[in-house]
């Protein structure tokens, strides 16, 4: 959760920004056995972001498959464990990526969202700078 | 005396469903209630049988934006 209002307090600082933000809420802990509530959702009030609910971890599952077809094109070493959970992530995708099959490869990618949030702020700042935006 | 075993059994047969009863309405409950997201937002979409069409529209509905994706845990 405190990923959520970290997340919040960052995208408070591009107000506007011509940003869209995709909220992805998976049951990773064992207190994960509903969908988030009005709280967890409350926390990220920003009109540019869209939140789901993924029950079945599918986006992680098909994040780890994409990696593992080409762990260097993401910028891993070597493949990641089937059974890896990807979650508590922030990833920055430029203007122009589209997203087919595969997860585009981020310009920016770090975790827990909480503690990277300077770093957040900097990649989105030179995401948007490299898209023509220069205000915040 | 058979009065008292009629009640003993009502207890142990009552007791039961009506705590089964409690515990699925809170699981419903805690499944299906509404979950309200903050004005703006569309509401919020469950992914359905693993399908990510939803979130690849969204992601891509924003073409020429710069675009995040987060991965979070309700808790």
């Amino acid at each position: 959760m405190r990923g959520a209002s970290a997340l919040d307090e960052v995208l408070a600082k591009f107000p506007e920004a011509p940003l869209k933000v995709v909220v992805v809420w998976e049951p990773v802990v064992r207190t994960d056995i509903a969908p988030p509530f009005k709280s967890a959702l409350a926390r990220i009030d920003d009109p540019r972001v869209s939140q789901f609910w993924d029950p079945d971890l599918a986006l992680s599952r098909d994040i780890v498959r994409a990696v593992n077809d080409g762990p260097a094109r993401y910028g891993f070493a070597e493949a990641l464990p089937e059974e890896f959970i990807v979650w508590d992530v922030v990833a920055v995708f430029g203007e122009v990526d589209r997203w087919s099959d595969d997860l585009p490869v981020p310009v920016y990618y770090g975790g827990p969202v909480y503690s990277v949030t300077d770093e957040l702020q900097e990649a989105l700042g030179a995401a948007l700078a490299r898209a023509g935006f220069t205000g915040h | 005396m058979a009065r008292k075993r009629r009640t003993l059994l009502k207890a142990v047969v009552g007791v039961p469903i009506v705590m089964l009863i409690v515990v699925l309405a809170a699981y419903a409950w805690l499944q299906y209630a509404p979950r309200a997201v903050p004005a703006g937002q569309p509401p919020l979409e469950k992914l359905q049988a693993g399908s990510l069409d939803a979130v690849k529209d969204a992601f891509n509905a924003g073409v020429g934006e710069v675009r995040l994706l987060v991965m979070l845990s309700p808790t």
